[in-house]
């Protein structure tokens, strides 16, 4: 029985050049104490799909199709004051930004103890032993509580962010790139941190990251975005091993790789589509290597490629071929069709903050 | 206070460069193409314009003179197609006084624009380019600038000079350089670390040439910017030391039609027309510095711009 | 307290102490340079040469404008600010004697003024686009735009002369006496009077607040931490209030001092059209009526108000910014 349920979701931007589809008929299934792992370039709507989860979208924003269903209720049916009250009780989320998510006016400790009592409903003592306790969870001293988050290094902020995100014990945990911002060392001490609570908290994750090796580390299943679509969804090891979509090829090109850690990495030429008009057919066929005549004109669905893992893409049949072709960085150079924008699509003009 | 106070930028963000002189006359033109506002100011601006070239022809008396009919003096008039808004109780007629008004408003309020914009960016250069003592101590200037009262100090030294519109002018020089000279020193700040500056050092130009032709140039939008909104504080000032009672008695202001209207009753009488129209002048061409000085803003920090 | 904050500060009170300095120079050689004799007000024609002389003496200014200015400054620091050459009687204690009724004046219109501001700035904000936020700002710029006195003049006609409802003059009806400033205070008669003045000069300083709130609030809505407490699933006011509010207002709250300061000697019109015995109306009559050393004492005290609001003005803003160093002080 999955705890989150997506179905031809679809969240679309008001913009001055057009509406711009983030998301674009997204399914997902996600079981209890599943670590599911969102990954893709930047600007293919991992973030948007996040926050659609908990309908924390910027004021253009708009979801036009799809149903999320969250423990067997439909989240976008819920009026405003039900999904606030599922917020961080339910779901908590550590967003993109966390480095500036906490208020500087506040001390950290004092924000802490504010979403115990407020939203936990704790009183002020037992909300103050509680916070001592997350802190000492997630690595950090009780004194750091009085300190100001100007006081704090980046990786202690992003500590402090991930004790807020499991004070009141949430069923379903939304990461977005948690460790992003983070020096090397740093984001495998924070990883570390993931890890062990993932296991300790029996919490169900969702972690979203541009970054392959965050995902071997600390997922056990893996959605892989392009273009505001899911192109392959697959547990973590068969994932890695034989990947069905020439993207995921690309992308696993393109990271350090733990089993062969001195391979070469090769970079996926292009951008991704305008989404304002994405190309019909495939929309990675403008940078796929291994694009025919059809991937032009018709959309490949989303389909079985094995147990519990799908691709979307014409030629999974011959992937084994394919998968031998893609680690010839050759192959990647030579991208047949080149209507790819070699330059990054234009940025909608407006970024307008969100409404609940 | 006074200046900075219209204007909500928040100090910490840079605004957007511009150079050379050509790009400078665009921006400028930019700023009433983009802005519908600032143009609404230009307009209001260029109508009292009109209305105090054109004084003698629109105004139907001269404005101090007194009307009379048969020897008697037609005081308190209420309004009529002969006198529009009526007459005062000396019998002068309103309507011609608050045509003439405009003439001192703009004079008033244009000289002022130019005396600050231009003292405070002369300031802001010199104290941002050179640095050192010169500029501390100019900055210290400033300081102590903002410390001082500045009606206080307009009522004195135009009671204790002589009242006059070029004190009222002079007392705005003295004191108003202060917020234009903090933000261009700032701006300058930035700008002479540039490339483009650097450049010209290389090429063996001189300080001075450096600073009037090169920096110069792309402070010259936030002077406009305190400029255009030194014109509003400018007209208010003269209403204020003028309805005081500091005012030249012999030029007609709005001000001065405001302190007559106050010591003849007009008040208890109930006298709407003779109250509200000099007011409504003032508050027009102060609302009119403002969108101007807002379209200014809007181009050179646009992060501002909002939907 | 820590040491850099006792630097600053003593720092920044000696400038505070300099712009005085500055101040009191300016206005002792604008005084005795004006042209004209300064007794010229106070000297009956009908006065003798000896008497004349015996009272340039009285006024010390038969000395040197060096001496002079030396011991103009040596009184000024002891508080003496000479005699009115009006009134006869000692300047300090006569702007002392009308100090509380601009200060009474100048606090509640702040107030309300700040109130007003700093709600209307946050619903502005929250109403972002809307028709009321353009009606909100268009009002506010007006009310910045037109001449206080005028506004005390309309409000005047309307309220006092036509309607009735508030006395046209003054800051107590003729005739009352009080028994002391509390009485005063307390008493409905005094606080009728303040309700014209008080409403034209909030009219006019609500603007600042409420366009600063307003800008300040639409900056910080944007910030991170604001999205961070719609994921938390605080509500809207929560957002508005605790976070976006409490942030917004450190600038607002450190041109409230600043306003504090500014309004002091802004309120010189207000006072002159309501009749307000303050300082500003002291100010305006003493220069009509060349009386130099009450001008000097009025213009001095309102100096040293605006100096000492904006040297507040500058530690609150340290104290209140958990960010700025200095402000360390304040919780531990
Ligand atoms: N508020 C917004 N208005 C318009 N377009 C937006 C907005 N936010 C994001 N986008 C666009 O939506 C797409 C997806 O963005 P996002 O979800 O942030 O991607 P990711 O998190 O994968 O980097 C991008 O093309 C981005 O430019
Ligand atoms: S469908 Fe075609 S273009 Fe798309 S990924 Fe597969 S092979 Fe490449
Ligand atoms: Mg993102």
């Amino acid at each position: 029985m999955a705890i989150l349920e997506i179905r031809d979701l679809v969240v679309a931007y008001r913009t001055q050049r057009g509406v711009v589809h983030a998301v674009d008929g997204v399914s997902l299934d996600v079981a209890p104490a599943q670590h599911l792992g969102v990954i893709g370039e930047s600007g293919c709507g991992k973030t948007t799909l996040l926050r659609a989860m908990v309908r924390v979208l910027p004021r253009n924003a708009s979801v036009p199709r799809g149903t999320i269903r969250f423990k067997g209720r439909d989240l976008l049916a819920l009026s405003d004051r039900e999904i606030r009250a599922l917020r961080w009780r339910e779901i908590a989320t550590i967003p993109q930004a966390s480095m500036d998510s906490l208020n500087p006016v506040y001390r950290v400790g004092a924000q802490l103890v504010e979403v115990l009592t407020v939203r936990g409903g704790l009183d002020r003592g037992a909300a103050r032993r509680r916070a001592v306790e997350l802190f000492q969870m997630v690595g950090l001293e009780s004194q750091a509580l009085d300190r100001y988050p100007h006081e704090f290094s980046g990786g202690m902020k992003q500590r402090a962010v991930i004790a807020m995100a499991l004070a009141l014990g949430p069923s379903l945990l939304l990461a977005d790139e948690p460790v992003t911002a983070l020096d090397v060392i740093v984001q495998h001490q924070i990883l570390e941190v993931f890890k062990r609570l993932e296991q300790e908290l029996d919490l169900t994750v969702i972690l979203v990251t541009h970054d392959i090796s965050v995902v071997a580390q600390v997922c056990d299943s893996v959605a892989v975005m392009y273009a505001g679509r899911v192109v392959e969804q697959a547990g973590t090891q068969p994932f890695f091993r034989t990947p069905y979509h020439p993207y995921s090829l690309g992308l696993q090109n393109a990271f350090p790789n733990l089993a062969q850690p001195r391979a070469e990495l090769i970079a996926i030429e292009g951008y991704p589509p305008d989404l304002v008009t994405p190309p019909p057919g495939c929309r990675f066929a403008p940078r796929c290597p291994f694009a025919v005549d059809l991937c032009h004109t018709q959309d490949p669905a989303l389909g079985a490629v094995g147990p519990g893992h799908q691709a979307a893409c014409h030629r999974t049949q011959e992937m084994e071929a394919l998968r031998a072709q893609a680690a010839d960085p050759e192959t990647w150079l030579q991208v047949s069709g080149m209507e790819a924008p070699l330059r990054p699509p234009a940025s909608p003009h407006v970024q307008e903050d969100p409404v609940p | 206070m006074s200046v900075q106070s219209a204007s909500l930028t928040p100090a910490a963000q840079e605004p957007r460069p511009v150079s050379g002189l050509a790009q400078f006359v665009q921006m400028n033109l930019e700023v009433f193409r983009r802005d519908r506002m600032a143009l609404v100011g230009a307009c209001i601006y260029l109508f009292f314009v009109l209305v105090a070239l054109l004084a003698p022809w629109i105004a139907p008396y001269s404005p101090l003179e007194v009307i009379q009919e048969n020897g008697i003096w037609l005081a308190n008039e209420p309004p009529s197609p002969r006198f529009y808004l009526g007459t005062t109780n000396l019998g002068r007629d309103i309507f011609s006084q608050l045509v003439y008004g405009s003439r001192t408003a703009l004079l008033v309020g244009f000289s002022a624009a130019v005396a600050v914009a231009l003292i405070g960016t002369v300031v802001g250069l010199v104290a941002g380019y050179y640095g050192g003592w010169v500029d501390t101590l100019l900055m210290r200037l400033a300081d102590i600038a903002f410390g001082v009262p500045f009606l206080p100090l307009v009522i004195v030294l135009v009671a204790l000079l002589e009242p006059s519109i070029w004190n009222i002018v002079l007392a705005m020089a003295l004191l108003l350089w202060r917020d234009t000279g903090r933000v261009i020193r700032s701006q300058v700040l930035t700008v002479k670390e540039r490339a483009f500056v650097a450049a010209a050092r290389i090429s063996g130009a001189g300080d001075l040439r450096i600073l009037f032709l090169h920096i110069a140039p792309s402070i010259l939008p936030l002077s406009f910017l305190y400029g255009s909104l030194a014109i509003g504080w400018a007209i208010l000032t003269e209403a204020s030391v003028s309805f005081l009672g500091f005012g030249d008695p012999d030029v007609v202001s709005w001000g001065f039609m405001l302190q007559d209207a106050f010591v003849s009753q007009a008040m208890s009488r109930g006298a709407y027309y003779w109250i509200v129209p000099p007011g409504l002048c003032i508050m027009l061409s102060v609302m009119a510095g403002f969108f101007i000085g807002r379209g200014y803003e809007e181009i050179l920090f646009p992060r501002l711009r909002r939907s | 307290m820590q040491r850099s904050v006792v630097v600053y500060l003593v720092g920044r009170i000696a400038q505070s102490l300099l712009v005085l300095w500055v101040v009191v120079t300016f206005l002792f050689f604008l005084f005795r340079l004006a042209p004209g004799n300064p007794l010229v007000a106070y000297i009956d024609p009908t006065f003798t040469e000896e008497q004349q002389q015996a009272l340039m003496r009285q006024f010390g200014l038969d000395k040197p404008l060096s001496v002079q200015y030396l011991v103009y400054l040596g009184n000024l620091v002891q508080g003496e600010l000479g005699d009115s050459f009006f009134y006869r009687s000692p300047v300090i204690e006569l702007v002392m004697e009308v100090l509380p009724n601009t200060l009474y004046l100048t606090f509640t219109s702040l107030l309300v003024a700040y109130g007003v501001g700093v709600v209307g700035g946050i619903l502005l904000a929250w109403r972002r686009g809307s028709r009321l936020e353009q009606m909100g700002v268009t009002f506010t710029l007006m009310t910045r735009s037109a001449p206080e006195f005028w506004v005390g003049m309309i409000l005047l006609t309307v309220f006092a002369f036509n309607l009735g409802w508030f006395p046209s003059s003054g800051a107590t009806s003729p005739g009352t006496l009080y028994a002391s400033e509390w009485d005063k205070l307390t008493s409905w008669d005094f606080w009728r009077h303040m309700v014209l003045p008080a409403t034209t000069l909030a009219l006019y300083l609500h603007g600042l607040p409420l366009l600063l709130m307003r800008s300040n609030m639409l900056e910080v809505l944007d910030e991170d931490y604001i999205t961070m407490g719609r994921f938390m699933g605080y509500s809207e006011l929560r957002l508005m209030v605790r976070h976006a509010a409490r942030n917004a207002l450190l600038p607002v709250i450190t041109a409230m001092a600043l306003g504090v300061g500014y309004s002091v000697g802004g309120n010189v019109v207000v006072e002159n059209v309501f009749g307000w015995p303050g300082l500003g109306r002291m100010l305006v009559r003493a220069v009509a009526a060349s009386d130099y050393p009450l001008a000097q004492g009025a213009f001095f005290l309102i100096a040293v108000v605006m100096v000492t609001m904006n040297l507040i003005a500058d530690v609150l803003y340290g104290v209140l910014d958990p960010r700025i160093g200095a402000g360390q002080q304040a919780q531990h």
